[in-house]
Formats: C-alpha cells, structure tokens, sequence
C-alpha cells in the first residue's frame, strides 16, 4: 500500500500491517477480509482507513525538531555562526575551566608594581615603613598653604611679585648705546679707558675743571712755594741793565759781547802745537764788527825762544791753517807776555796787523794784512805755541777772551 | 800754485821752515801753514 502525505509527495510501496499479537496482517495472505478497529503506534484513527501520526509517538515532538515547513533548507547559515566562538579562539581567549582557582599565571612581582604605581608594602620588610620623625621635613599640605604662596599660571610675559600675585613685564625701551665724551681742563686731563665710543646707554660727557686755591697740603713744600717770587717788575723787582728791561723773551746785546774765554794749555816740544782755540760760529760776524782778542800768555820753563802764534781754519787744526798774528819771541828769563789783537771784518776780510812780524799788540802802525773770511762758514782761531828746544821750555796760553764788537 | 782743501792758493812770498814737519807758506791768501800730512808739503820742501 502507498502513503502520500499531505505535502503530497507517495512513500511505500505497499502497508505492513502489524496486529496487536505482533503479527502481520496482510491483505494477500489469506484472504480474511479487511482489517477493522483503531489503529494504534504511528497510526491513528480505525481501519480500514487510519491516518499516520508524525510526532512518532512523542507529544513534545514539535518543540525539538524544526518543521521542515518552516526552514525549507534546513541548515545553519555562516551569518547565523558569526555570534559564536570556535573552539579555537575559545582556547586562546579564556582559561580553561579545568583551573579550579582561576589564577592567571606567568604574572611577575615587576608586572605587579608597574600596574600599581608604586612598590607595594611587603610584610617581610615590616620597619620599612615611614615614621612621624621621618616626615619632619616634609610640609603638610595645610603648613604649606599657610607658608608659601601659591604658584599661580602664568604666561611667559608675566613675573611673580612679591605678594604672589603676576605682572606682566615692563616694556623696556630700545637705547642705542652711546659714547663717553669728555673735556680736559687745562692742567688736568682725564683720560677715557676701556671703550668709551660705546659705553654708555646715553650720551654723557665729563668736563674737568679748576676751582678754588690748591691747598697747601696739596704742594710738595708749601714754604718753598710760598718763598717763590711774585712776578717781576722791571726796575722794580728786578733791576735793569744800562736802561734795558730784562723781562720777556729774546736777548740783550751788549757791546762788545764776550764770544768766549778759555784757559789754554803750557806745551812743551818744539812743533807749532795748539794750545787752545775758540769757535766762531757760522753767521756770527756781520760787516763792521770786530774782533777783540786779549791773551795772557806765560812760560814756565826753559830760557830759549818761544812763541805764540794766532790762525785761522774751518777745523780745528794746523794743518793748512791761515796765520792771523805773531807775538814777542820770548827768551831768557821772558816768562810773560800780554798779547792783544784786533780783527776788523769788512765783510770780505779780517782786517789785521801783518801776520808774521811779532808784537804783543796792534796798538802801533805798520803794515796790514787781510785774511779772507765767510761769515757764514765756521771757523776755529787757533792759538798756538812754539819752542826752539825741547823741554824745559814750557809755554802756553792761558786766560783768554775772545770778543767781539758790533 | 799749490791746492790745499779744493783751494788754489798762489805763493807769493818765501817758504818759511818754521819746525821740521811745518812749513809757513806765504800766499795771495795769507801765510799758510803746511805740514808734512799734507800732498804739498814735500813738493814744498824740495823746492
């Protein structure tokens, strides 16, 4: 017998029919008519017609399995699985239930203090904690308070003041640095170190001055300084020579003016030697003036003849001397001799008595000699002496003055 | 003529020995003295 549920799709291809002793009862064995009464197991309803019952016996069968009417594919979608863990990462996620205690392994004491901020109190270390004494430096909050100031917010334009409060910096002006001039008085100077051109903020001078009296124990030696002579008065403080103030600068000629006098040295030997000499300096002589020569001359030993000559040269030697004037031969017991001479420059030459005939002075005629003479050349007048014999003959010039006469 | 310090001098009057080294030389200049440190004083001497 067929069956065609109510879907309509055919099962079977014949019904077993099953009595209540357990044996079949089946419609082409023997013939014994149709099957009568209520059908009992999978069936329901009477015979000849029962129906099937598809809770297969079971009155919760429809809370357990899904009716196919209502979920035609009948499986687990992948969407449907994403809510869900696989055993995999259920393994790499969570402890086993097998750790009865639950304990997370393989965290170190150094975890432990990093997660906490500070090292945890350990109770093998039991005086390791901190005492009142060792607080005694530290502030409580409340002392703090009452101590300091609060660090209020600022800005970096602003400073804290004294009372704790903020201000904002001043502005500072812009100054071109400038340079530290001075002005020197007259005695005293000041002398300006360092870099002055630069070393100011503004412009400032110094300007040294005098005032008042130098006090006494500002001198050396007051009683010197006071001792000093008041300013000269001609002809009052001080005198005057023939009429002529000698106060301020320049010179006093006076007629004639004494060029020079020197003391000569005694000579023995018998070369015209130089005793002494005197120079005339270049430009000294002018047209009309005259030279004076006054010479005292004597000899300390000897009894044969010496004597003393006078020449002229632009060095001071004999060499190539010009013969100016010859004095007395002087032997014997002629041990002094005063020789006098005049020289009268004409602006070309020195104007003389003859050169080579002896005399102790030109206060007598005879024959003149010139002597050619540049005023503006030096010239040296050499007074020289000359013995016949060697020593003791001994003779020289001594005090003698050369002058001149405007 | 003799020349003594670029100086030409003509001799005009006698040669005078006045020591052995010295000589007075009378000239248009004056009477000069000329000693034996000088070029001239030999010529001098010799005449």
């Amino acid at each position: 017998m067929q069956l065609t549920d109510k879907n309509g799709n055919v099962y079977g291809g014949g019904l077993v029919v099953t009595g209540p002793d357990g044996k079949p009862k089946t419609t082409g064995g023997g013939g014994g008519g149709s099957p009568s009464g209520p059908a009992g197991g999978d069936l329901s309803g009477t015979y000849p017609n029962p129906g099937v019952q598809w809770n297969n016996g079971l009155s919760t069968y429809n809370t357990k399995y899904y009716p196919l009417t209502l979920n035609p594919a009948g499986y687990i979608t992948t969407a449907a699985l994403s809510g869900y863990l696989t055993i995999a990462s259920a393994a790499s996620t969570y402890y086993p239930l097998t750790n009865p205690n639950g304990f997370i392994s393989g965290i170190t004491s150094s975890d432990v203090t990093t997660a906490l901020g500070f090292t945890p109190y350990s109770n093998t270390n039991p005086s390791g904690f901190i005492t009142s004494s060792a607080l005694t430096p530290y502030l409580t909050a409340a002392t703090a308070a009452t101590t300091y100031f609060p660090i209020p917010t600022g800005t970096t334009s602003e400073y804290i003041r004294g009372n704790g409060t903020l201000a904002s910096f001043p502005t500072i002006p812009t100054v071109t640095p400038a340079a530290l001039t001075k002005t020197d008085d007259t005695n005293v100077t000041l002398t300006l170190g360092g870099t002055p051109s630069t070393a100011l903020l503004q412009a400032t001078s110094l300007t040294l001055g005098w005032t008042g009296t130098l006090a006494d124990g500002r001198i050396a030696s007051a009683a010197t300084w006071n001792a000093k002579q008041n300013a000269l008065v001609s002809g009052t403080s001080i005198k005057t020579v023939n009429g002529n103030s000698l106060l301020g600068s320049g010179d006093i000629s006076t007629n004639p003016r004494t060029l020079a006098s020197v003391n000569g040295s005694n000579l023995t030997g018998t070369a015209n030697q130089i005793s002494a000499s005197v120079l005339i300096p270049a430009n000294t002589l002018v047209t009309n003036n005259t030279i004076y020569i006054k010479g005292f001359i004597n000899k300390t030993a000897g009894s044969t003849t010496s004597t003393p000559r006078i020449y002229i040269n632009s060095t001071n030697s004999l060499t190539g001397a010009t013969l100016l004037s010859t004095g007395l031969p002087m032997n014997a017991t002629t041990y002094f001799q005063r020789m006098e001479r005049h020289f009268y420059f004409d602006g070309t030459n020195l104007n003389g008595l003859i050169s080579n005939s002896g005399a102790t002075s030109d206060i007598t005629s005879n024959v003149i000699t010139l002597t050619t003479f540049n005023p503006a050349t030096a010239y040296y007048l050499i007074f020289a002496i000359q013995n016949t014999s060697t020593s003791p003959d001994n003779l020289g010039w001594k005090r003698t003055i050369v002058q001149i006469y405007d | 003529m003799i020349k003594i310090n670029e100086i030409e001098y003509t001799i005009t009057g006698p040669i005078e020995v006045i020591s052995d080294t010295q000589l007075h030389v009378e000239t248009d200049k004056g009477i000069i003295l000329v000693d034996d440190t000088m070029d001239v004083y030999k010529e001098l001497v010799s005449q």
